[in-house]
């Protein structure tokens, strides 16, 4: 059953690349010569617009390793007899795999979107189309919906041939693509919102900003309480009692209005955001923390290693911490979800992620005006939210309820 | 019991305590000036520094603090500008709202709950354990915001069932009491299940597992097999035992209960906590933001205190820890 899914992942991988094989070439062409660019001496052009089509390179470039681990799961899936052996043994890795594959999925995402999520379609035609529909639309580019950034790709390129034929002659002139803008057809999967942009790029792009600004909070909320839960654990009893009273104040806020409060008044840029959100989350695992130190530390073992003179730092790096890290993971994984669904409330009610720039909490209070007549408008986001929390729920009491 | 309830009282008064403390401290880091922002730009310099000395904003850090904490012990949150009133009065005028809220929801929640508990725990490991299991995990992990919403737009403006917003009819539902209850209730149907859905799902792992754990119990064996009826032996035996995990848990949902507010009742428009709290942020209200966050985290150290009570007196072993 598992290759199943091996199979889907690299049918899927394969079909990306073919439906998308003219913007990852151009992407990795645009790499490749904007490199040659820093050599020649006019890199001040690229770097000038590289905030628009970085995203596009790293995406290309994720692509490539994506198509690349797609050929060696099919090559090992085609070769499982011989090679069964070393199959076996590479699937004890669990908890890496998804993680990767997310963050590759995150940043490939400028690929597999196939409009732009903040560009606006033609009000009198394009708006508020049902899923499946196609329509008729004078479209800003056939690839990305983004016309900035391939004319920005594809302006390097010709720019670059440009120097090119002057330094080495017209010998290195070649063909350039021409820029094909004109009224086609384009099918959007999962309809138009209310300003004509297409509904199912716009989740791809949420899902994205919601998963980094996640990670981002759950590792600095790793952070801060493991920090804290060490100090308490490890730093006697003042120490220890000071910083669980200051856990339980923390607690004691329901941590929505807590963060509320801290939004209201320091503002809400992401990285903010990101900050505010480790700051209400740290409590479970500092908990969690403490608890399995204060656990840990009347062990035989770490009172062999203090006997031997080991420093309290290499007692914590070498006998503590990776005590923990099972205890960790699990928390981690469930403050994900909260951290997801505590972001998404925030952008619901209009103070987290601001409008022009998707998220699945504002994407559903946009749609509030249209209920009545656009529900994939409504219930499309909050079921990707829902899918995503279900699954890391059910993924952490998989493989961390009973373990071993 | 009653070095217990002390113990409990102490520790709460103290969390409360560090809470005014962190909140100060964190409107004191705030960056902006309170006078600027509830006055607007407009003010001459005299009314500036009037004002600020009238808000005590020129003393010292620590004077500043003394005078806040003297000022919540005797429950004066100070004044909203953007509310013409004190804060105080704010807050106590969509207390009726909140609290009927809150309260139907968890009368729902745990009526939702024990049964889906129950159920699942009756036929364990069989079929419907699955379902009830995976539906338990669903309604929990569901955002609360937008099932309102799901709700919303299915019972209210599909089938036309319930009301989409508001506390009550313009002409108060009706002459008697009894009419302009019915239409309380009415309106606060789909706000009460937003609200508890969340909740009972947790309710509903906890239940179902505890209630397994004690349904192991020898007690319950014996009970079984000197003949006692399965109902006696579920009321009597079963229920109070597994009751308790539910009580914790329900002290520790009473935060996401007012975090479910928030949502809720900006989704149905209904004026209480949660919406002021709203107001005052997308206002930049500072002291009534400062006075919502002290009142919730006092109404769930409360809440902790009356399921840790509650949890003591169904169960003698939690007051000897």
């Amino acid at each position: 059953m598992r290759n199943v899914g091996k199979i889907f992942f690299a049918l899927v991988v394969v079909g990306v690349a073919t439906w998308r094989f003219q913007l990852i070439v151009w992407a990795i062409e645009s790499i490749g010569l904007s490199v040659v660019c820093i050599f020649i001496g006019s890199a001040g052009y690229v770097f000038g617009s590289i905030e628009r089509i970085g995203a596009y390179w790293i995406a290309a470039g994720a692509f490539v390793v994506l198509l690349v681990s797609a050929a060696w799961i099919l090559y090992r899936l085609f070769n499982a007899g011989r090679l069964s052996e070393e199959n076996n043994r590479s699937r004890s890795g669990g908890f890496q795999l998804p993680l990767r594959m997310l963050f590759m999925f995150v940043l490939i995402i400028p690929i597999l979107a196939p409009f732009n999520p903040a560009e606006q379609g033609d009000l009198s035609s394009a708006r508020l189309l049902p899923p499946l529909t196609g329509n008729r639309i004078q479209l800003a580019s056939i690839e990305t919906g983004d016309l900035g950034v391939e004319r920005l790709l594809r302006s390097i390129n010709e720019r670059i041939v440009h120097q090119h034929s002057a330094v080495y002659g017209p010998d290195f002139q070649r063909e350039v693509p021409e820029l094909n803008v004109s009224t086609s057809r384009s099918f959007f999967l999962l309809g138009t919102d209310d300003l004509g942009r297409d509904v199912f790029s716009r989740l791809l792009y949420a899902i994205r900003e919601s998963l980094v600004i996640g990670a981002a909070a759950v590792s600095l909320t790793l952070f801060l309480g493991v920090a804290i839960g060490l100090t308490a654990g490890l730093g006697g009893r003042i120490a220890d009692a000071l910083l669980m009273r200051l856990t339980d104040v923390f607690l004691a806020v329901p941590a929505l209005i807590l963060l509320l409060m801290l939004v209201a008044f320091f503002g809400n840029s992401p990285l903010l955001l990101v900050t505010t959100l480790a700051l209400t989350g740290w409590m479970n695992i500092a908990r969690v923390v403490r608890a399995e130190t204060l656990n840990a530390r009347t062990r035989e073992y770490i009172f062999i290693s203090k006997m031997l003179g080991k420093t309290p730092y290499q007692i914590v790096r070498l006998h503590i911490l990776p005590n923990l890290y099972p205890t960790i993971r699990s928390a981690a994984l469930l403050q994900f979800c909260s951290v997801l669904l505590a972001e998404a409330a925030l952008s619901f009610l209009g103070v987290g992620i601001q409008p022009p720039t998707p998220s699945l909490g504002n994407m559903i209070n946009e749609s509030l005006p249209y209920l009545t007549q656009a529900w994939w408008m409504s219930v499309l986001p909050g079921v990707v939210l829902t899918g995503i929390i279900i699954a890391a729920n059910a993924y952490s009491e998989k493989h961390f309820r009973h373990p071993g | 019991m009653m070095t217990f309830l002390a113990g409990r009282i102490g520790t709460g008064l103290i969390i409360l305590f560090l809470l005014t403390t962190l909140v100060f401290f964190i409107g004191y880091a705030a960056p902006g000036d309170p006078v600027m922002l509830s006055g607007g730009v407009t003010m001459s310099a005299s009314t500036i520094f009037q004002l600020r000395h009238e808000m005590g904003l020129d003393q010292p850090l620590l004077t500043r603090y003394a005078r806040w904490i003297g000022q919540v012990v005797t429950g004066d949150f100070g004044y909203s500008v953007r509310q013409q009133r004190p804060v105080k009065e704010a807050i106590l005028d969509v207390l009726p709202c909140t609290f009927s809220l809150a309260g139907g929801a968890i009368v729902l929640e745990l009526i939702i709950g024990l049964a889906i508990g129950t159920a699942a725990a009756r036929f364990r490991s069989g079929t419907i354990d699955r379902v009830l299991s995976t539906v338990s995990l669903v309604i929990y992990t569901v955002p609360a915001f937008w099932l309102g919403i799901m709700l919303l737009s299915v019972f209210s403006y599909g089938l036309g069932l319930f009301p989409s917003s508001q506390l009550q009819s313009i002409n108060g539902g009706g002459n008697s009491t009894l009419e302009s209850l019915a239409d309380r209730i009415w309106h606060l149907g789909l706000p009460w299940l937003t609200l508890a859905v969340p909740g009972a799902g947790a309710i509903a792992r906890y239940f179902r597992d505890s209630l397994i754990t004690v349904r192991g119990e020898e007690y319950v064996l014996f009970a079984r097999s000197r003949g006692v009826s399965p109902k006696t032996i579920f009321l009597s035996y079963e229920l109070p035992n597994a009751v308790g995990a539910v009580i914790a848990v329900l002290g520790t949902e009473i935060g996401a209960l007012l975090a479910g507010v928030v949502v809720t009742e900006t989704v149905f428009a209904l004026p209480g906590m949660g919406r002021l709290a709203m107001t005052a942020i997308l206002t930049r209200d500072y002291p009534l933001i400062m006075g919502c966050t002290i009142f919730a985290g006092a109404v769930v150290i409360v809440g902790n205190l009356l399921a840790d009570v509650a949890h003591g007196f169904i169960d003698p072993r939690v007051r000897l820890a």
